[in-house]
């Protein structure tokens, strides 16, 4: 657990999360690791009905490393306590291009306008073209693109660029409420790389 | 004898070893989707990560 979670605050701006899901024991047992392991969210599987769907010769801990694709293709999987091909692996799935969002305030008045920093950073020796997609989650839970949507860009070796968009607010609008701010990265024919989002509330 | 001991282990890989081979995701297949509650009780789907590298880790205290 230890090495994991130095593993998930190494590579968590570049995209990398991990979900450690206990099984079967208290909820106090749960919050303490919670405490001890803060770069690890912490997930309850009291039921065992996740396990039961991954388990495979029924050994914990138990590891699944996913790709960053849509399917969330399987790429490894161990049983046991070695972590050290899982951080090699890692390092490899990793997007060559990471993002980095960060709103102006969680909080935004109706009217105002919505305003963001995007910090994008090429983690190769080499030019990486891309697409990058910026879309709002509505509280419906739909996907709502902000217009100008998509952007084609290209960072040469190492290069790190920072973007800050402002997106004026229709005057009485859009409606009081949760809504989540989204970029993706990605190429064409649709190759997901990484995806970064911040939440925030509109108010009166 | 030995036909019998055959046909035993059979039933047994059957019963016992095939469910949980095929109950496996495998590598190079799509990881099926799961809502989990964190600590303080909020839900987590696994597809609210897509688009992150994610490491699952089945873990207990003991």
């Amino acid at each position: 657990m230890p090495q994991i979670d130095t593993l998930a605050a190494t590579y968590g701006d570049r995209g990398f999360v991990v979900l450690g899901i206990n099984l079967w024991e208290s909820p106090s047992t749960v919050q303490t690791y919670q405490n001890n392991y803060p770069d690890i969210l912490m997930l309850h599987d009291v039921s065992g009905s996740v396990w039961d769907v991954y388990k495979i010769g029924g050994f914990i801990p138990l590891n699944y490393l996913l790709d960053h694709d849509f399917d969330q293709t399987v790429d490894y999987r161990s049983e046991g306590y070695s972590h050290g091909t899982i951080s090699t692996r890692v390092l490899n799935l990793l997007s060559p291009v990471s993002v980095d969002l960060t709103l102006a305030s969680p909080t935004i008045q109706q009217g105002t306008s919505l305003d963001y920093t995007v910090v994008l950073e090429n983690h190769t020796a080499s030019a990486q073209s891309f697409f990058a997609v910026v879309d709002v989650k509505l509280p419906s839970g739909s996907f709502f693109p902000l217009y100008p949507s998509a952007f084609s860009l290209t960072l040469s070796a190492s290069e790190v660029k920072t973007y800050n968009p402002s997106y004026p607010l229709p005057g009485g609008g859009p409606a009081i409420g949760t809504y989540d701010l989204r970029v993706q990265l990605g190429t064409y024919p649709p190759e997901l790389w990484m995806t970064d989002s911040e939440t925030f509330e509109i108010v009166p | 004898m030995r036909h019998n001991a055959l046909w035993l282990f059979s039933v047994l890989f059957a019963v016992f070893l095939a469910p949980a081979a095929l109950a496996a995701v495998p590598v190079g297949s799509p990881a099926p989707d799961f809502t989990l509650n964190d600590v303080n009780g909020n839900p987590h789907s696994l597809s609210d990560f897509e688009g992150k590298v994610v490491l699952l880790n089945f873990w207990q205290s003991t």
